[in-house]
């Protein structure tokens, strides 16, 4: 179960890496948390799991109502960001399982993917919302590896809503033509 | 007193200073009021005392807890004496959220929850109307929460040594985002609102950051401890050379004094990475300095570097002197405290960091020129500063003793 959640917290934030709007932006959220519940739910955090699981769900539905409007995904120029997340995956998935070793490659693959794609995401974004949806993901895997229990569960949950729900100022527009 | 207080209360007056907003003078009470209650809870929090109301251990170190209190002086004497053009309750309402945000990373029991904290200072510091771009303002911060979450992602890990020195670096680097020091300044526009600047990351929240992440990062560099100490003493060098210099040679004045809280933090970062106690001290009193002398300094100067006034009075001099570090403020016994650090290391290190001090004068004799002829709530301001920076110079060992030296 883990190498399956794993997988798809790298779809939800490679997501985030490759789109522009509101819809995707909260796809990418939404699914990477269900990837964050799942691993903690394969950890045996079943509580922190359900809270993980509805702020990010939370966070996702007001990400959905707050930015630019449409998908966004994978609009021209997108090429470099597409080729990013698979070689974050790539340099991910060699830490989890031949630099690294305990328990759960999943986990650690996921982590490491997500940090890296997200981390990738705040240097490049200028748009508010994109911005914001990637600091909601990190607090997202913060939540899985600080190791306080249902504690920093929670605290990442209400971390991913409160980003999620803050007003996304507008972007200047060039000025001219 | 329970920790919990002291991070509920400051928020509370932050909150109620926000909600009430258009009256300013009620939204000044209210939120005065609950910010003296939280320093009150801040103040009988003792150090060895924890709770767990909340699910978790929450407590104070004595170091963080003193910088706390130092910080809440600070912002005390500032909403007291305001800088001409900053509104009271404007003041309050940014200075109890940076507080409120500041004690629950304190009162965290581990990095993980004080870096989900820091994210969310992050955020909300970058919503405020600021004139750089909210990309830009974002960027430097948002770097350094990731890097601290690779760092605390990759400590939860086993492996081979060298993950353990790249855990290391990934906290010094993170550290090093968060307060905007050399590699990572962030953009600075002069005509900025101090809230929404990055001078409060050096200046009011950096301090206790970094008091926490030293802290807290002991256990996750287990067996690279000597790597970490030799990159915050690289990181403090670097920053005292380049910084010194550029506050001394850059064209602006106001960038010269952002230069001149970077070249502080150099000796900062020199003496935690010290590690021995004389270091840590010394890492204390210049973070003392920054948030009771510097920065109260800094804000009422901005008056006169708007009008680029520059005089050349005997308050300028003493200023200049405050802001150099020599004898008798607060600057010189961290100074003397930090070269006995480096003498019971590594003796060559303290003839660097002895020649390196000499730096400093040029740029503060800039910098006290443009502190100007302070008149006024102003005159009254520098005078304090320069009172305690004296009383911290002259006795330094009970503000040690405070954070448990």
């Amino acid at each position: 179960m883990t190498e399956v959640a794993a997988f798809v917290a790298w779809v939800g934030a490679a997501v985030v890496v490759l789109a522009d709007s509101r819809r995707g932006l909260a796809a990418g959220l939404a699914t990477l948390a269900v990837a964050a519940a799942a691993i903690a739910w394969s950890q045996g955090e079943q509580g922190g799991a359900i809270v993980l699981l509805a702020g990010g769900v939370l966070g996702s539905a007001l990400r959905f109502t707050i930015g630019p409007d449409g998908w966004g995904l994978m609009q021209p120029g997108s090429t470099p960001r597409l080729l990013f997340t698979i070689i974050a995956a790539l340099v991910a998935l060699w830490i989890a399982l031949a630099v690294t070793s305990g328990p759960s490659a999943g986990a650690r693959f996921a982590a490491l993917a997500v940090l890296l794609l997200l981390g990738g995401r705040l240097l490049e974004a200028a748009e508010p919302a994109v911005v914001l949806t990637a600091m909601a993901g990190v607090a997202l895997v913060l939540g899985m590896v600080s190791g306080d229990g249902i504690v920093s569960y929670s605290l990442a949950a209400l971390v991913t809503a409160a980003v999620s729900a803050m007003p996304v100022p507008a972007t200047p527009r060039p000025r001219g033509t | 007193m329970e920790p919990e207080l002291a991070v509920a209360l400051p928020a509370a007056g932050a909150a109620c200073a926000t909600a009430l907003r258009p009256r300013p003078r009620l939204a000044l009470a209210s939120g005065g009021a609950l910010g003296i209650a939280g320093l009150v809870a801040v103040i009988l929090s003792r150090a060895d005392l924890t709770s767990d109301q909340l699910g978790i251990t929450l407590t104070l170190s004595p170091a963080s807890r003193a910088i706390l209190i130092a910080a809440s002086a600070a912002l005390a004497i500032l909403v007291a004496l305001p800088p001409p053009r900053a509104e009271r309750s404007t003041l309050l309402r940014w200075g109890l959220g940076g507080l409120a945000g500041m004690t629950a990373m304190a009162a965290a029991p581990t990095l993980g929850l004080a870096v989900m904290i820091l994210l969310l200072l992050v955020v909300l510091q970058a919503s405020g109307a600021g004139r750089r771009d909210y990309a830009n303002r974002f960027r430097a911060p948002a770097l350094a929460v990731g890097l601290l979450a690779l760092g605390i992602a990759l400590a939860a890990m086993q492996g081979p040594s060298l993950l353990t020195r790249i855990v290391a670096v990934c906290v010094v680097a993170g550290l090093a985002a968060a307060l905007g020091v050399l590699p990572y300044i962030h953009e600075f526009d002069p005509d900025e609102s101090t809230a929404t600047s990055p001078i409060p990351w050096l200046a009011f929240v950096g301090p206790v950051l970094a008091v926490v992440v030293v802290g807290k990062a002991g256990e996750m560099v287990e067996g690279a401890e000597d790597a970490f100490g030799a990159l915050l003493i690289g990181l403090g060098l670097i920053n005292i050379v380049v910084a010194t210099l550029a506050a001394w040679r850059t064209s602006s004045d106001a960038e010269a004094w952002r230069y001149s809280f970077i070249a502080d933090w150099g000796l900062a970062l020199c003496g935690f990475g010290l590690v021995v106690p004389d270091g840590v001290g010394a890492a204390l009193l210049v973070l003392y300095s920054i948030l009771l002398g510097r920065l109260p300094l800094y804000l009422w100067s901005r008056q006169s570097l708007r009008e680029k006034a520059q005089t050349d009075r005997p308050i300028n001099f003493i200023v200049a002197a405050a802001l150099a570090g020599s004898a008798p403020f607060a600057g010189f016994p961290a100074r003397i405290l930090l070269l006995r650090a480096a003498t019971a290391m590594y003796w060559p290190l303290a003839l660097v960091l002895a020649m390196s001090f000499l730096l400093w004068l040029p740029g503060s004799l800039r910098l006290g020129r443009t502190i100007g002829a302070p008149k006024g709530r102003q005159l009254i301001g520098v005078a304090i500063a320069l009172a305690v920076s004296v009383a911290f110079g002259l006795f330094p060992r009970p503000l040690l003793g405070l954070a448990g030296l």
